[in-house]
């Protein structure tokens, strides 16, 4: 399975995939955080909600190109869904494969060795950013939303960045319910 | 032999600044600059910002080489494309290794610029870019 | 052979667009019929067979069904969207239509257009026209259209 979604995902990276320059995109996001930051008055948790509210609306977006270029179809257990979550999702996107750690029925952890969000990037010195901002919290909302859309219900977040000084950049995703398909009402 | 570092903004405002002595020749690193000339350092540095105004239009290289001297200290200049000015007082004259040390800290500073909280013409805060450039001093000066 | 009328269900199991062509009276319908008791009666079928289909095997999975008149050719993405095109029963296999229909219409008309819904409330549709345009020129130019 796993070697089969390597061949997938190199495929799908060379031959499908637009690609954009690194730098544009690095700092695009970059000027995005920033101007947040400035705009909400350096009150990181609202940044951080901020951030995770826009990934989850690219979340819900990312998922449908997922599909359309993979051609996979829904995955049979949660395990399953975090592989390809970081060797297809995150290859696909951004070029990355996140190690998968801790992983069981309810919930995997993601540790990217590489942050493209985050190159170049040093945290505001103000005293208060180490602690509170996570500054890839997009990516969490891109999670939620895409993980949404394939019917699970997750609860995602940050536990580390290297941003922060931390070793590792690592991610944890906790499934909270798988949702039922909806059926139509007064249609039983 | 002891360096005085200096990075100049687009206003004359000091961005970052820098005392350190040389490692070679079995020295330890610590600038040994005396008194009176520790105070006069950011003046002399200032002074020949002039000079490097003149100079800067005259060629159109970045680095600008020695351009003035004081009492036995040297100045040498690096202006970067965006008009940052990169200022080194020194002891001793050593074109070729400050010609290195200068583009090694442009390409420091470009990639402080990178950083989305960085705006321009602000002092630079950051430990590890410190801590870059002392390496490079180390390496270089 | 003919083909007649497309229909695509969101994971909310709402009609978010319907497209029928007629070919008599050249008139196009666009959306006209998403709350009437046809798309809800079609979205029961295809409930229905797709259970039925998982419940035989758990592999299995609908592809298409056909009755006297009609055949129904289905996709279902991992996204829960249903694509559900209405033809003659003679016609081969659709399955290459309904994931053009989903890799090009959809995804760049309604994903990529950031304006535009991808999480659909109730009675939402897609009103787009170039999405429908778009639809039309893959389904018109098949030489299985109108015979």
């Amino acid at each position: 399975m796993s070697k089969s979604l390597k061949t997938l995902s190199d495929d799908l990276w060379k031959n499908r995939v637009e690609k954009v320059n690194s730098e544009l995109f690095t700092l695009t996001y970059g000027s995005l955080v920033a101007q947040l930051c400035r705009d909400l008055n350096y009150n990181y948790a609202e940044v951080n909600a901020h951030l995770e509210k826009m990934g989850y609306n690219i979340g819900l977006r990312l998922v449908e190109e997922f599909f359309a270029q993979t051609n996979l179809g829904r995955c049979q257990t949660f395990r399953e869904t975090a592989e390809v979550v970081a060797k297809v999702g995150f290859r696909m996107f951004l070029n990355v494969v996140p190690q998968v750690v801790g992983v069981d029925e309810k919930q995997f952890s993601l540790v990217l060795d590489e942050n493209p969000l985050a190159e170049f990037v040093e945290l505001p010195d103000d005293g208060k950013a180490f602690k509170e901002l996570w500054y890839s919290n997009v990516l969490v909302g891109v999670l939620k939303g895409a993980l949404e859309m394939v019917q699970l219900e997750v609860n995602a977040f940050f536990v580390s960045d290297v941003l922060r000084g931390d070793d590792t950049t690592e991610l944890k995703v906790k499934l909270v319910q798988v949702l039922k398909d909806e059926i139509p009402v007064g249609e039983d | 032999m002891s360096y005085y570092f200096a990075m100049i903004g687009t206003k004359d405002n000091p961005i970052y600044e820098l005392e350190i002595g040389t490692y070679k020749q079995s020295g330890d690193g610590t600038p040994k600059f005396p008194t009176e000339m520790k105070e006069l350092n950011p003046f002399i540095v200032h002074s020949a910002l002039d000079i490097v105004e003149e100079v800067q239009w005259k060629n159109n290289q970045l680095y600008l080489k020695t351009i003035d001297s004081f009492y036995g200290y040297q100045v040498s200049a690096y202006v970067t494309p965006g008009n940052v000015k990169f200022m080194l007082l020194h002891d001793v004259k050593a074109e070729e290794s400050i010609r290195q040390f200068f583009i090694e800290i442009n390409d420091l500073y470009v990639k402080m610029l990178l950083s989305p909280f960085y705006n321009f013409n602000e002092s630079i805060k950051s430990g590890s870019f410190d801590m870059r450039v002392r390496l490079l001093a180390k390496k270089y000066l | 052979m003919a083909i007649y009328s497309l229909w695509i269900f969101d994971r909310h199991s709402n009609c978010i667009y319907s497209r029928e062509w007629d070919n008599k009276s050249k008139s196009s319908l666009v959306n006209v019929n998403n709350a009437k008791d046809t798309a809800k009666l079609l979205f029961g079928t295809i409930f229905s067979m797709k259970n039925i289909s998982q419940n035989l095997s758990k592999q299995n999975k609908l592809k298409s069904f056909s009755t006297l008149r009609f055949k129904c050719h289905f996709k279902e993405t991992g996204s829960g969207l249903k694509f559900c095109l209405l033809t003659d029963p003679e016609l081969e296999d659709m399955q290459f239509l309904l994931d053009e229909i989903y890799t090009s219409c959809y995804v760049n008309h309604v994903v990529k257009n950031a304006l535009s819904p991808v999480d659909f409330r109730a009675g939402q549709v897609i009103g787009s026209e170039p999405f429908t345009s778009d639809i039309d020129r893959l389904v018109v130019t098949l030489p299985s259209f109108s015979t």
